[in-house]
């Protein structure tokens, strides 16, 4: 069964998972979890995210983790997730560790097009540590597409600016717009076709 | 195992494969536990889904592939292998001892790097040698004042290497003084790549050029250069990635025993300024240090990946934080010291020992092929997806 096979290859129990379909959504409402390590400016963009959406007529919460899985305490009080955010510093080799083994415990139903992540600190190479190349890589495993904004450095127009393009993808996948986050994903994305490379496959 | 399938690929030279598995990741899958433990962190699908209800990443990811959908790569990335150990010329062979260029000019003094662009008309014989003397002389005799206004005396040189490369070196001595002060000397040179590709049609690829000397010296000579060969001179600052592969070097290579401190030095630069605190430094036996790379990496003698020297990195930042709580990976490497080299981020060197001076200097090479602006512009088209 599919359950013994997982317990021997991760480390992740099953029950910490996240997944999208396991409570019922609410009526004009929606939550979205940030995932994202100290110093990248979860909090400011939760703040950003509840400002611009107070006028919409859609009751957004914003919870924030600094990895994931996520405590137990809270499961059966938590609302459903509906779009999961993760959040990268370039400068900040930890951020993308933990965004690394966070994307471990999320279900793959929220990669298709319910998760996306959102790269910070992305202009000015001098002070990154981590190569853009490694998160172009991360986001092409996971099929997922990426954003370049900027939370703490710029003006407050960009961060607004940020919150406003989460905040449409939060919309479609809250089921407030009449299309499914599958398709809007798949729009969002170049598709590049290519022949089939048979001798790199192992059965 | 199915997640082979799914680690990225180790080898660029294969384009493509990012989710797929190669023959290289394969040998490495039946390498220690410990390393595989270690790796899961880049390259693990997601759990599957109990009970089978929601798809499992792996099969996702694979019928992605069979459905064609996948970025390519193209051969311009970071390399992830570089060798630690130079050519067969190298190797201290008595016969070829007398054959070796005299490099001990560049050792025990700080040099500044620059990478180079292609140099135009650059004739390299006697005659060519006595005009670019003859160009640098009246140049510096025109930027200096009126007081002082023979003061330099110029020799520009080509030193020839055992396979046929040839280096430009050039020297700037003060006429009153004697001895290296306040005088300047540089070196444009081209260790890395073939021997065919030194000339392409009227430019001659001589990519890294490093300088010791007075400020306004280096000045000068960078401006005469740009004039005189129309190139771009721009100086070149190390990524910590790249802090990392001379660090390596520098173990791999290194018993330079007339150093005094025997330690490899790592400097951290903290980002929270108004703290009070600066940077971080961290000093480690050499001893422990090479032990500790050798036991991380497969094969010190030829190729090292770039993920062992990831895990090296890994392993002292995780003992730093057991130790101390101290999160070396929010903050960015800017200085690495071993025995036989010192490298800065802003692109200050220091070779401490002549022999290491040709694998040093093959590896600033490549650096500085990577910054040249068209592996640079393909880079970037790489990247941009949408």
């Amino acid at each position: 069964m599919a359950a013994e096979e997982e317990r021997e290859m991760s480390e992740v129990l099953p029950e910490e998972i996240l997944k999208p379909f396991h409570k019922m959504p609410v009526r004009n409402a929606a939550t979205v979890l940030l995932v994202g390590s100290y110093g990248t400016g979860t909090q400011q963009l939760a703040k950003a995210m509840v400002d611009v959406c107070t006028d919409t007529g859609l009751k957004l919460q914003v919870r924030t983790t600094t990895s994931l899985p996520l405590p137990e305490e809270n499961a059966d009080t938590r609302p459903r997730i509906d779009y999961i955010v993760f959040i990268i510093d370039l400068t900040n080799r930890l951020s993308f560790s933990t965004v690394q083994s966070a994307v471990q415990c999320v279900d793959v139903e929220y990669f298709l097009g319910r998760a996306c992540f959102v790269v910070t600190n992305a202009k000015g190479t001098s002070d990154q540590c981590v190569e853009m190349e490694e998160v172009s890589r991360l986001a092409d495993m996971y099929n997922t597409m990426y954003i370049c904004g900027a939370i703490k450095e710029g003006d407050q127009d960009e961060r607004t600016t940020l919150a406003n393009r989460l905040l449409r993808l939060v919309e479609v996948s809250a089921g407030r717009k009449n299309v499914s986050p599958l398709l809007v994903d798949l729009t969002c994305r170049q598709l590049c076709f290519q022949e089939e490379q048979t001798e790199f496959y192992t059965v | 195992m199915p997640e082979d399938i799914d680690t990225p690929d180790h080898d660029v030279s294969t384009p493509g494969t990012a989710v797929t598995s190669s023959p290289g990741s394969d040998m490495n899958a039946t390498a220690d536990s410990y390393r595989n433990t270690q790796r899961r962190t880049g390259a693990r699908d997601t759990p599957r889904g109990e009970g089978g209800a929601s798809l499992s990443a792996s099969r996702l990811n694979r019928t992605l592939q069979m459905g064609y959908l996948q970025r390519k790569y193209t051969p311009y990335r970071t390399p992830r292998t570089r060798s630690m150990v130079s050519p067969a010329a190298d190797r201290t062979n008595t016969q070829e001892v007398a054959a070796q260029p005299d490099w001990s000019g560049l050792v025990r003094c700080s040099l500044n790097v620059h990478h180079v662009t292609p140099l135009y008309r650059c004739r390299l014989d006697r005659a060519g040698l006595k005009q670019l003397s003859g160009g640098l002389s009246l140049h510096l005799a025109q930027l200096a004042t009126a007081a002082d206004g023979n003061l330099y005396r110029v020799a520009v040189t080509a030193k020839e290497n055992t396979d046929d490369r040839i280096a430009l070196e050039i020297t700037v001595k003060r006429k009153d003084t004697t001895g290296r002060a306040g005088s300047l000397y540089a070196v444009l040179c081209n260790m890395e790549g073939e021997v065919s590709q030194l000339e392409q049609g009227a430019f001659t690829v001589l990519p890294l050029l490093l300088m010791t000397g007075p400020g306004t010296l280096q000045n000068a000579v960078v401006s005469w250069l740009e004039q005189r060969f129309d190139c771009r001179v721009c100086p070149m600052s190390f990524q910590p990635s790249d802090l990392l592969w001379a660090m390596a070097l520098g173990l791999i290579r290194g018993n330079n025993e007339k150093v005094k401190k025997q330690t490899l030095d790592l400097n951290y630069d903290v980002p929270l300024k108004e703290a009070g605190l600066d940077k971080i430094s961290l000093q480690i036996p050499i001893k422990h240090a090479q032990a500790l790379l050798s036991s991380v990496a497969q094969d010190t003698e030829n190729d090292l990946q770039l993920d062992e020297l990831y895990l090296f990195r890994q392993a002292l930042e995780n003992h730093m934080f057991d130790y101390f709580r101290i999160h070396l990976d929010t903050m960015k490497l800017s200085l690495v010291a071993t025995p036989v080299l010192f490298v800065d981020k802003t692109g200050r060197l220091k070779i401490l020992s002549v022999d290491h001076v040709p694998a040093v200097l093959r590896m600033m090479t490549s650096f500085a092929f990577e910054r040249s602006p068209l592996t640079v512009s393909l880079k970037a088209a790489n990247e941009s997806r949408w």
